[in-house]
């Protein structure tokens, strides 16, 4: 009983927020057109950020010298002497924030159109994965740049590591590479900054694993517009080197980023660190539970083939949006070779599969394509008798 | 759908303006120079600008009906 | 009251246009009870076979309508419609139907009043177009 009406007030929750997103698209659709929506690329704007971050990267890593006397002064030397050096600095930085702008969106629409459960269980998981890895390769870039704020931020990072009751010393001391900030701290940030971003490709992998091609590209209309825009943030607001790092006083007060320094930012507000691990952790618990506060839609349905009618021409196969259909050899005495069998836990009851058979082989049990026809059949005959 | 269409090329129209502005910015020196020791980024603001211009102009003039799917014979 | 012929079969996905309080006893819209809603899970779930029969049982027109294209909840749903209804992908629709009797509209659930405006100027169109097999009147 609780269960079903905590299920109930969720649903309209998210209901009324799908609402909301749908308005905001509405208006949307005004001023990109149907077409170029940037809310129906949610989930393909990321890469575009991604890709710029990558080659961008590449460019800072090879004039990056991670030892604690060269760190500053090669981050200085690429920002004023090489050609272009500022500008690919401030791509990077805003490129990582355009991106985290676009997950954090495609995160909201995705939980409030009411499409991140069940049978897309799992890019919601690797998804809340790739959201803490963009988090940590946001928070580790911050460190690379080694001027008087990525020194505060080190010592914040480490007393904020140190306070977690399990094995937090080992923690702070895995980051900044043993108990001292030493030549090792800048080459494990490095080393944490490229590793980190290279694991969501295999992330990125899983994400799309369950799903029939993917979008991942925008079309080339919203790409030259994010680009664009990245620019005109680069040159409205130009990048800044801090003052040179002081690690025997370093005092400063920390310039908190809120989209990658969650608990910094708690902790400068106050917070014990405790509770800033507290709400750290407890974020992406959170999600993680989210699909499962709502009962399933329907309960133990899935696509039916009809093994009679079903002559192995794998259009349904092709069409499944979730790859849950796979087609097999058949070993009755059919004459056809091929048959479609349904996997139930990929399967969403979307019915596409019924759309794209032409021999009503297959069938959604909550709607069969006799049921339609026969609702066809009344409509129409209904109206001529009288 | 007059109104609609002059409303688009309207749009275009004030986006590729702005576009210009990002053309002027990109190759005329003393704007916006004053506290940066460099030029990419007046050059970056210009050229984000003729960008972001295009990309508008383009999807204002999508003239494509989006709603509406007719028949064959009417799309020729 | 005579009940009216039915003109037009609207095949619609039930995640799309919102019919609350739309429809009349009959299923027909209250504002034009000239076309009859079925709704179904998703507009992909139309089979070209369900358009087909709809208008040799003598329907006029036929109109189907998923979400916005790029918004569809199963994600590719409307996208395939459409080119089923544009003759490129299979199962087609057969090239013998009389086109203009058929009308895809992508409308989110907001838009009921669009679909309202569409759908009554497609039966006014219908009423004055009388070329085909599938006119009976």
């Amino acid at each position: 009983m609780v269960r079903q009406a905590i299920s109930d007030a969720y649903r309209g929750l998210i209901s009324q927020l799908q609402r909301l997103t749908l308005g905001i698209e509405r208006l949307l659709n005004v001023v990109f057109s149907q077409k170029f929506n940037p809310f129906y690329y949610h989930g393909a704007l990321p890469n575009f950020f991604l890709w710029v971050l990558f080659i961008s990267g590449l460019l800072l890593f090879a004039y990056y010298n991670p030892t604690l006397e060269r760190a500053y002064p090669s981050i200085l030397y690429m920002t004023n002497q090489i050609p272009s050096g500022a500008l690919f600095r401030a791509m990077h930085r805003y490129a990582a924030d355009g991106m985290m702008i676009f997950v954090l969106l495609h995160f909201f629409r995705v939980w409030f159109t009411d499409r991140y459960r069940e049978y897309r269980i799992l890019p919601w998981i690797t998804g809340v994965i790739l959201f803490t890895i963009l988090f940590l390769a946001g928070l580790t870039g911050y460190m690379l740049i080694w001027d008087d704020n990525s020194v505060t931020l080190t010592y914040v990072t480490t007393n904020f590591l140190q306070a977690f009751p399990f094995g937090g010393k080992a923690l702070a001391e895995l980051l900044i590479g043993g108990s001292i900030v030493t030549d090792f701290t800048l080459t494990r940030y490095l080393f944490l900054h490229l590793a980190i971003p290279t694991s969501m490709l295999f992330f990125l992998w899983w994400h799309y694993l369950r799903i029939t091609r993917p979008v991942t590209n925008a079309p080339l209309v919203l790409n030259l517009m994010m680009f664009g825009g990245l620019l005109v943030a680069c040159g409205l607001m130009p990048i800044k080197v801090g003052a040179p790092p002081n690690l025997t006083n370093p005092g400063g007060v920390l310039e908190i980023d809120w989209l990658y320094m969650l608990p910094h930012g708690l902790i400068a507000n106050g917070a014990s660190l405790q509770a800033a691990w507290a709400v750290t952790l407890g974020i992406p618990v959170a999600m993680l539970l989210l699909p499962y506060i709502q009962k399933k839609q329907f309960q133990g349905q899935f696509a039916q083939v009809v093994t009679d009618n079903c002559t192995g021409c794998s259009l349904c196969y092709h069409d499944c949006p979730y790859e849950a259909i796979e087609m097999v050899d058949r070993d009755d005495d059919s004459r056809f070779k091929r048959l479609a069998v349904v996997n139930a836990d990929r399967c969403s009851n979307c019915g596409l599969c019924v759309g794209a058979c032409a021999f009503k082989a297959i069938e959604i049990p909550r709607m069969t394509t006799d049921v339609v026809l026969k609702e066809i059949q009344v409509a129409l005959a209904g109206s001529t008798q009288s | 759908m007059p109104v609609l269409q002059v409303l688009k090329v309207a749009v275009a129209v004030v986006f590729s303006a702005l576009g210009f502005v990002g053309l002027y910015l990109m190759f005329n020196a003393e704007t916006l120079t004053a506290n940066n020791p460099h030029e990419y980024f007046r050059w970056a603001l210009g050229a984000g600008l003729v960008f972001v211009a295009i990309g508008a102009a383009l999807t204002a003039l999508d003239k494509e009906d989006n709603v509406v799917t007719k028949s064959e014979a009417d799309r020729s | 009251m005579n009940a009216k012929k039915v003109k037009v079969i609207a095949l619609v996905c039930e995640r799309s246009v919102d019919f609350k309080n739309r429809l009349d006893n009959n299923r027909c819209l209250s504002e034009c009870p000239d076309v009859h809603v079925i709704q179904v899970p998703c507009s992909g779930h139309i089979q070209p076979a369900m358009i087909e029969s709809a208008l040799k049982q003598g329907a006029e027109g036929v109109i189907t309508t998923g979400c916005r294209i790029g918004d569809c909840y199963y994600r590719e749903g409307n996208k395939f419609l459409k080119a089923r209804l544009e003759g490129e992908r299979q199962p087609k629709l057969r090239a013998s139907i009389d086109r203009k009797r058929i009308q895809a509209y992508w409308l989110s659930a907001l838009e009921y009043s669009r679909f309202g405006e569409m759908a009554t100027e497609f039966v006014s169109f219908l009423n004055t177009y009388d070329a085909g097999a599938g006119a009976k009147s």
